[in-house]
């Protein structure tokens, strides 16, 4: 059996390995080696402030009398840490540019810096936290008591003995030793947070081996009684669904607006990454801490008296089995999650009273004369450890006047819900920027009044006294101010009821007076700061100030001490260029003052402070002005961002057709090239073959040699024109023909083109006729390469004709096509015309088209005609029908000189 | 999902949006299975009933939320959207 001195022995000695861990950890990161204090897991494990006494004992005792409802409590927390990322990611940013020390000091920075809104809830936090920290002292005050009668825990022993004394003095020491070393309330505390990492993994482990090794002796017990057991367990407990998703609820709420769950959510946090990591981390942490819970509950009902108390049953089941270090563990446990608790909700309360409370008040009452020599850092440090022994010997003095009644045991839930008064605050800060002060004032004190008369006061009045008259039947006899029927309206659960009324009046007072009220200038101005990232913060303008630099040194002296402010004034007076050794109080150098002060004083505080020496800083209309220059940036920014965009997707869109006309490119390069192979292959076929039969044959007469050699020589002159027509039409194709333009008549150019086709017109029959609009036309152009298209033109007008006399009609006009004058050739032949089917592809390379009147080349002519007019501006084109076919040549005029002479008409046969 | 550029401020609008929907998803599926009477109706728990399922359905339900958070911060620090 453990003697109650030995326990007393044990815990003295983990309280000192905990102060020496303290120690440790903070002179390493006074030495720069701090690093594993920035590990996720560490920030995790400090997350874990969250399971206290109440969480650790109470979650048995609430499996025992209420079934799985305790898991409500984890199932919270777990919600908004997976679900609610972004909103927790943005809180910590904002907490971290914002250098925010506590949950009031974002609200009250949030809403216009203002020091009434800071008050209030930081008096709402310290109401929320007194009962919390006496639900922990008794909680460490009875886990000794069991160790002085196993069977029975007397509650007597737990008010009457000196324990929760001598727990609240240590743990007062121990928060102000690590707690309050540096002023800077935003520097992380390091000792108390790897003090915390490590009891968090003591409560875990502890938990853990008692509900492994409970839940073995429980399977040990034979089937039948398990069975029964669990039937029994089941059967006695129902699920309210309303307190049920009530209670899921308030804990999400809570564990974002816990002053101490702020504290090394927010203000400890040093990273995304350290969120990131206890997003799946600190859920996890949760579930394994309510894994064994029912097995312990199921055990301890099974083997345990009836007298027994539940909320103790991690304690006592080992001990009625005779594990006396089991229960030691257990015990450890309990006083981790307990002590854990009360040292880091001293110090959030602690500094939210310190900023919001005393050092207005102070300076209220000192007439904030900023010529006094008081070093404000001293007092704002002995204000602060004032703070912390306050608040912990109020939760003493709450446990003692209770008198560890009962009435502690619901005290978590209405902590709970007193402190999510904040949150609509908070959320309609962070995402609504229509919120107000005004708004949040009314939202916050409507629900603070509401939770007082609803919760606090019927659980306040219960335990101490036993009849509850005062609000019997509703206050002062008033039915409707019934704490439990508020207007009338009942609920089948207090906690429902209350959470109902002050959430709900809350939000609506909140939204309401929002709409209802303008947000003063800095209020608007903080908004963007709070809707923004750091390194998008907007520069804050001010009006012109009216204190003196030696004034603003006086106070930041007395704020940040001697070393600090030089510092800073001295890099200011650099960067301004400053000639002296004090720099200008410019509107930035303000600002970058007045964050340095709200490290140390609070946002409202310090802007208090600054306003003082500075003037009344509302932010001037030119301030504005400059506000609103930056929005119509952004815009411009915006579109200018858009127009680039479709500049690009119209780029992106050209280089599809470019793509797409590479394509076609390749495949037309392809085509060509298997046609030149096949046109070059038929005559050198031909060639080889009858130079072959000419070679062997030696019996042939000399006429048929005479014969063959014509078809070779024949055959070569064909090739020999085909690669010369393919040689032009690459020439013509790339760009490399330079044309000749000199003046010359037109007349003799269609006349040399005529001459150049006379023997293929006598051999057809055919007949040619020039039609010139005007005798004699002078043209500048290159007579050759114009000649050269009109012989292309008359040799396939003459050779793809059926008729017996072909004829062939040379003419000119002068037409004005789109404004321009142009000299138009047509070359029109009564032949059978080009069939439909071909119309389309007659100036592609080798469309060799058959005609009807059997003529074929080699299908180059046209695709050379259309390259060498376009050469000279030109454009080629035709109409064909069963009638005849007319090429047209369209020329500019601009290249032309007539000459005025008569008509000239001539035919040639 | 490709590896990105981890620019916080270019031209992550569109993956940005994404994972607050996905986060958004979840918050709605945890909150509409855990918090809700939905839960008591999948699990068909009424006043007696059997708590073990129960218990049971809420820590499988749990498990999943865990894993669908691990997946999720890691595509969010594969984004950028981690920072100092």
């Amino acid at each position: 059996m453990i003697t109650l001195n030995f326990v007393i022995f044990i815990a003295a000695a983990y309280a000192f390995f905990l102060f020496c861990i303290a120690f440790y950890a903070d002179s390493r990161y006074r030495r720069g080696k701090g690093r594993i204090l920035s590990s996720p897991i560490i920030y995790t494990l400090s997350l874990s402030v969250y399971c206290t006494a109440w969480t650790f004992y109470g979650a048995v005792g609430s499996a025992v009398r209420s079934g799985l409802e305790f898991l409500t409590i984890y199932l919270g927390p777990t919600l908004i840490f997976i679900g609610w990322w972004w909103f927790l990611r943005r809180l910590v940013q904002i907490g971290r540019s914002e250098q925010v020390t506590s949950i009031a000091d974002l609200i009250s920075s949030r809403y216009g810096k203002s020091v009434s809104l800071g008050v209030i809830l930081t008096m709402l936090a310290l109401i929320g936290t007194t009962p919390y920290i006496a639900l922990q002292l008794q909680s460490i005050s009875l886990s000794f008591s069991v160790f002085t009668d196993s069977a029975l825990v007397g509650e007597n022993y737990a008010v009457k003995s000196s324990t929760p004394f001598a727990a609240a003095l240590g743990l007062a020491a121990f928060t102000i030793m690590f707690g309050t070393r540096s002023l800077n309330a935003s520097e992380r505390h390091e000792g108390v947070v790897i003090a915390i990492a490590v009891e968090a993994l003591v409560k875990l482990a502890a938990l853990l081996i008692i509900g492994v090794v409970v839940t073995v002796w429980l399977v040990n017990k034979d089937g039948a009684s398990l069975t029964a057991q669990i039937e029994a367990f089941s059967a006695q407990h129902s699920i309210n669904p309303s307190r049920w998703t009530v209670l899921i609820l308030l804990s999400s709420f809570a564990v974002v607006c816990l002053p101490r769950m702020f504290q090394v959510l927010v203000v400890e946090n040093r990273d995304d990454n350290q969120l990131a990591v206890a997003s799946w981390a600190f859920p996890s942490y949760l579930l394994v801490m309510c894994l064994f819970i029912v097995p312990i509950a199921m055990f301890g009902l099974s083997e345990l008296p009836a007298s027994a108390n539940p909320d103790l049953f991690v304690l006592t089941v080992p001990l009625s089995q005779g594990h006396d270090g089991l229960a030691l563990l257990a015990f450890l446990g309990g006083f981790s999650s307990a002590t854990a608790m009360v040292i880091v909700a001293a110090l959030a309360v602690s500094t939210m009273m310190s900023n919001h409370i005393i050092l207005p008040l102070w300076f209220w009452l000192s007439g904030m004369s900023v010529s006094a020599s008081d070093d404000l850092r001293r007092v704002t440090l002995i204000g602060r450890r004032i703070c912390i022994t306050l608040i912990i010997m109020l939760g003493y003095f709450y446990f003692r006047l209770t008198g560890g009644s009962d009435a502690l045991a619901a005290i978590g839930l209405i902590a709970f819900l007193g402190v999510s008064q904040v949150m609509p605050a908070l959320v309609g800060g962070l995402f609504w920027r229509y919120a107000t002060r005004a708004g949040a004032l009314a939202g916050t004190l409507t629900g603070m009044l509401i939770w007082g008369f609803t919760s606090l006061l019927p659980g306040i009045e219960s335990g101490l006294t036993s009849s509850g008259s005062l609000l019997e039947g509703g206050l002062f006899g008033i039915e409707w101010l019934d704490p439990n029927a508020l207007f009338g309206v009942r609920f089948d659960d207090p906690l429902v009821h209350a959470f109902f009324w002050s959430i709900g009046l809350n939000t609506i007072m909140f939204v309401a007076v929002s709409l209802l009220t303008k947000p003063t200038a800095l209020e608007r101005f903080q908004e963007m700061v709070y809707s923004q990232s750091a390194h998008e913060r907007p520069a804050m303008r001010f009006t012109p100030v009216v204190g003196s630099p030696e004034q603003m040194l006086v106070l930041s002296q007395r704020v940040l001490g001697r070393e600090t402010t030089n510092r800073i004034f001295k890099q200011a007076a650099t960067d301004q260029k400053s000639e002296g050794q004090l720099p200008r109080l410019t509107g930035t150098f303000i600002e970058q003052l007045e964050r340095e002060f709200a490290v140390v004083v609070g946002a409202s505080t310090a802007n208090a402070m600054i306003s003082r020496v500075a003037g009344q800083r509302d932010i001037s209309v030119s301030a504005l002005v400059a506000m609103a220059d930056e929005a119509a940036q952004i815009l411009s920014y915006s579109v200018q961002l858009r127009e680039k965009s479709e500049e690009l997707e119209k780029t992106a869109a050209e280089l599809r057709v470019a793509n797409m006309r590479l394509i076609q490119l390749g495949e037309q390069r392809d085509t060509f090239l298997s046609q030149v192979s096949h046109e070059l292959r038929t005559p050198m076929t031909s060639i080889r073959s009858f130079s072959e039969i000419l070679r062997d044959s030696d019996g042939n007469d000399d006429a048929q040699r005479t014969r063959f050699a014509s078809i070779i020589n024949d055959e070569s002159i064909r090739l020999t024109k085909l690669l010369d027509e393919i040689l032009e039409l690459s020439f013509l194709e790339s760009g490399r023909v330079r044309m000749e333009i000199s003046s010359l008549s037109l007349g003799d150019v269609i006349d040399r083109a005529i001459l150049a086709t006379t023997s293929l017109s006598s051999d057809a029959n055919a007949r040619i006729t020039k039609a010139l609009h005007q005798p004699d036309i002078r043209i500048e152009t290159d007579g050759d390469r114009l000649a050269q298209a009109l012989i292309n033109l008359l040799t396939n007008a003459i050779r793809h004709n059926d008729k017996s006399v072909p004829e062939v009609l040379v003419s000119t006009q002068d037409v004005t096509l789109q404004k321009t004058r142009h000299l138009v050739i047509t070359v029109q032949d009564n032949g059978p015309g080009i069939p439909a089917r071909n119309r389309e592809v007659i100036f592609e390379k080798f469309a060799s088209i058959p005609s009807r009147a059997g003529g074929k080349g080699v299908g180059l002519g046209l695709p050379i005609t259309r390259q060498i007019i376009n050469k000279l501006d030109g454009k080629l084109s035709f109409l064909s029908n069963d009638d005849g076919t007319v090429f047209r040549i369209e020329l500019p005029l601009t290249l032309t000189h007539q000459l005025e002479t008569p008509a000239d008409t001539g035919t040639h046969q | 999902m490709s590896e990105e550029p981890v620019n916080r401020d270019g031209g992550k609008h569109e993956s940005f949006s994404r994972l607050r929907q996905v986060n958004l998803a979840i918050t709605i599926f945890g909150v509409l299975i855990l918090a809700t009477p939905v839960l008591f109706v999948i699990a068909g728990i009424g006043p007696g009933s059997d708590v073990v399922r129960l218990g049971l359905a809420i820590v499988i339900i749990w498990v999943c939320l865990i894993a669908c958070s691990l997946i999720f911060v890691r595509y969010a620090a594969r984004y950028g959207y981690l920072g100092k």
